[in-house]
């Protein structure tokens, strides 16, 4: 019992160091519709470092908590366009925007324009 | 001169009005506590005049009049007004708070068909309705084929009773529920899992390991939370009809209407035959049952301002026949047929009801309850089992938010309540149990570690008081990472007829040598769940192991005779290790490949000796391929499921002639089902066990089935052939408001 009580604190220490490293990027981009929401939420988890991805539709934005010993602002902008989505001045990946479904390459997809 | 003085002076005035534009920004702050950039739109109230902020939430707006009071609005967040008396001296800057949205969360339907879920604390994968589609799925029984953490077999040879097997123990040791009410148990829990419709399923879910305190006492292995369709999201019209090569024929029948803006209704009907005596191994008795039920469940939803409310009735009459084929009775009357028939009615009712307090939303309270008549008619041969089930259970649980919502405490009131009256063979029995109950529940939230600690107590009237304890622990290792860890104990009344009914369907004499104690375990477990991007694709990773060890058990003995069923507690050990490893992965994005390997160690002291549970495979693998085109039209799935061998009960007092081997054979099963979609109609078309494997023989003795060495229990295998099965879905779907 006291062994697991130990191990516990130990991993609540752990994770409460864990965010000292890490950093938030607002991205802007040219997200869509809720399809693109999904999608950018669900690829980009899986790139190195990145902790938690927030979709923002009404602004188009992107944010990104991220761990900045594993990766860096620009590395994550690479990985937005090599999605097909405009990152801040990265333009889109032209071959991944050609794959994208009808609806994110449309402007105003049920979202406002801008 | 005086005009043009005064037109200059106008002009003068309009620059300086023009010069004193109102310059703002308009921001919003997000449910989190960050600011973002919504787009806003700034009007003067009650005027034409807007403007739109741009990118940076910078905005200009000429002034009209003072005071005038000046609006900034953008979608998902509450407008915000200003009076402004006069030209302001600096910039107005607008924070525009988020609208509360109350309501039921979407739920987004994957690609996938069983998600391994990274977000709970318990090790659940969740099995939607795209991966039900894909198996024959006709009832609940047929909905886990291609899952690897839920075994279905038949219990016997003639009574197309099925059961399930959960981490290596026989399926009663788990809390099958429908929405958290208790689904399988008391009679059902022997006939029950055939009588629920596939198609009436939306999702289920697979715990592994004691579940949380909330949903009871009797989750000693796991839980299987299924949910069904709701009123609020099911289509107005759902046609399903169904038919397979051995003669079975289905259809279903939703219908969802929508009462007005707050209550909805669906009725389901379900209908299922099947005439067609078959005997394809020549062993004299029927491969299938023959079949004739109806189901009918019709719920009510309220979905309300701060509460929500369900509310349903179901009516179940099945009706089975089995045994040995039909035949002229010029063979003579002398040699009377061995005929199985089985009857079962349900009536069951449920309501629950959910409400968040209007003046604390932190606090909430839920109360279900549900209340069921059984009736059950078997008989085997000579033998009857006759039953009437009166049970119910209601719960009350308090909910309360902590700590901004991180942390959570639950604590509720239960009440089961369960009255049997019982034939068996010769015997006549009954049993009432009152089981009244208390729950406490807290759930932590650190960063990334979650841990849920809970604690029952129920009293039973009939085999006392039990203390619960369970606990849940999730660390996130990362994003795509989950390290979880379980353990605590859990009970559950014996109900030694019920749960050993396959013995009906033999000649062994059932004995009950002592009073039986409720049943008791302690499981730990331990869990990893991974996702991961490698060679540009998603895969996900499980690995989890489990230990059930029970201190108190209902030994159901087959091999201190093969002429007899002893039912006696445990004396010595019993347990049960598992361990499992999944992966998933996206091998192109139309075609998902999921391997999955278990090992098994589930031993039971039997008369004095520890031996492994009989018809429990030491090792167990599956592997599922599932291509959807990209358009969505065609469907095409195909899964392999390998059995390793497992021990036989010990028949050695049999005559040679009837003896089966001390182990089963493994074996190898093949499933594969091909569907098109044709905009509102869904065409599928399907084969199961391709290779045509089946038991050899199935049943002992089955040329004196009123002989004392009859046996149709002993089932390692399959005992149906190759089937070919076709069908087609019809849904009309909610026309968009």
């Amino acid at each position: 019992m006291k062994n697991i009580l130990t191990a516990a604190l130990i991993l609540i220490g752990v994770s409460a160091a864990a965010q000292k490293h890490n950093d938030t990027l607002l991205v802007k981009s040219t997200t869509i519709c809720d399809m693109c929401e999904k999608t950018i939420e669900t690829e980009l988890i899986y790139e190195k470092g990145v902790q938690k991805v927030a979709v923002n539709l009404e602004d188009a934005t992107v944010e990104v908590v991220y761990d900045s010993r594993k990766t860096t602002p620009a590395a994550i902008r690479t990985a937005i366009s090599k999605l097909g989505y405009m990152a801040d001045d990265v333009p889109a990946d032209v071959a991944a925007w050609n794959k994208l479904p009808a609806c994110c390459k449309n402007e105003g997809c049920g979202k406002p324009k801008h | 001169m005086r005009s043009r003085i005064t037109l200059l002076l106008i002009a003068i005035a309009a620059l300086n009005a023009a010069a004193q534009d109102i310059a703002g920004t308009v921001r919003g702050r997000k449910a989190d506590g960050s600011i973002t950039v919504p787009y806003g739109n700034v009007y003067w109230v009650d005027t034409a005049i807007s403007v739109t902020a741009d990118g940076e939430g910078k905005f200009t707006i000429a002034p009209i009049q003072w005071p005038g009071q000046l609006v900034a609005s953008a979608s998902g967040y509450s407008n915000d007004t200003l009076t402004i008396v006069e030209a302001p001296s600096e910039v107005v800057a607008f924070v525009l708070e988020p609208v509360v949205e109350l309501g039921a969360a979407r739920i987004v339907e994957r690609t996938q068909g069983t998600l391994l879920d990274t977000r709970s604390t318990v090790n659940m994968e969740r099995i939607g309705q795209k991966e039900l589609k894909r198996a024959a799925c006709c009832d609940l029984s047929e909905s886990f084929e291609t899952n690897a953490t839920v075994d279905v077999s038949y219990v016997d040879a003639v009574s197309g009773t099925k059961a399930i097997k959960m981490l290596g123990l026989d399926g009663k040791y788990a809390l099958i529920s429908v929405e958290n009410i208790p689904f399988l148990r008391g009679l059902s829990s022997s006939y029950g899992l055939t009588l629920l419709p596939g198609p009436w399923i939306r999702g289920i879910n697979v715990s592994k390991g004691t579940g949380p305190v909330v949903n009871g006492y009797s989750s000693m292995t796991g839980q299987i939370d299924l949910s069904l369709l709701q009123p609020s999201s099911a289509e107005p019209l759902f046609v399903n009809l169904y038919g397979n090569a051995q003669g079975r024929y289905e259809a279903n029948v939703h219908s969802a209407q929508r009462l007005d803006s707050a209550w909805h209704n669906l009725l389901m009907v379900h209908a299922n035959f099947n005439e067609t005596e078959l005997d394809n191994n020549k062993d004299g008795f029927l491969d299938n049952v023959l079949n004739k039920r109806i189901n009918i469940l019709d719920r009510v939803e309220y979905q309300g301002d701060g509460s929500d409310a369900h509310f349903g009735v179901r009516y179940v009459l099945d009706d089975r026949r089995g045994g040995q084929v039909s035949r002229d009775e010029d063979v003579g009357p002398a040699i009377p047929r061995y005929q199985v028939g089985i009857s079962n009615e349900l009536v069951d009712v449920f309501a629950k009801g959910g409400f968040v307090f209007k003046n604390n939303p932190t606090r909430s309270i839920g109360l279900i309850g549900n209340f069921r008549q059984h009736t059950l008619d078997a008989q085997f041969g000579n033998r009857i089992h006759m039953g009437l089930e009166h049970s119910g259970s209601f719960s009350a649980i308090f909910q309360q938010l902590l700590r901004d919502g991180n942390d959570q405490v639950k604590a509720g009131l239960t009440f089961n309540y369960a009255d049997f009256t019982e034939q068996y063979i010769d015997s006549t029995f009954g049993r009432t149990e009152r089981i009244p109950g208390a729950f406490a529940e807290h759930i932590l939230k650190r960063g990334s570690f979650t841990a849920v600690s809970g604690l029952r107590f129920d009293m039973n009237d009939h085999y006392g008081n039990f203390l619960s304890p369970r606990l849940h622990l999730k660390y996130d290792l990362g994003p795509l990472t989950a390290l979880r860890a379980s353990g605590g104990s859990g009970w559950r009344s014996a109900n030694p007829y019920v749960e050993n009914a396959s013995a009906l369907a033999s000649s062994r004499t059932v004995i009950v040598e002592e009073s039986l104690n409720a049943e008791r375990s302690w499981n730990v477990g331990v869990a990893l769940t991974h996702k991961f991007k490698w060679m540009q694709r998603k895969w996900a990773f499980n690995v989890d192991a489990y230990r059930t060890e029970f201190t108190d058990q209902m030994v159901a003995d087959m091999d201190a005779s093969a002429h007899e069923l002893r039912l006696y507690n445990l004396r010595g050990a019993s347990y049960a290790t598992t361990v499992q490893a999944d992966l998933q992965v996206e091998l192109v994005r139309p075609l998902q490949l999921k391997v999955a390997y278990r090992w098994y160690d589930a031993r039971t002291t039997y008369s004095g000796q520890l031996l492994s549970r009989p018809f429990v495979p030491e090792h167990r693998a599956m592997a599922d391929l599932a291509f959807t085109s990209p358009n969505e039209k065609w469907r095409f799935d195909i899964t392999l499921n390998w059995f390793g061998t497992s021990r036989l009960p010990d028949l050695s007092d049999n005559a040679s002639a009837h003896h089966f081997g001390e182990r089963a054979p493994d074996y190898t099963l093949l499933h594969a089902q091909l569907s098109r979609v044709f905009g509102p109609l869904e065409l599928y078309l399907g084969c199961e066990n391709i290779t045509d494997f089946m038991q050899h023989p199935q049943i002992i003795a089955p040329e004196q089935p009123f002989g004392p060495d009859f046996d149709a229990s002993i089932i390692w295998g399959p005992t149906n052939g190759r089937m070919f099965y076709g069908g087609l879905r019809y849904t009309l779907k909610k026309k968009n408001k």
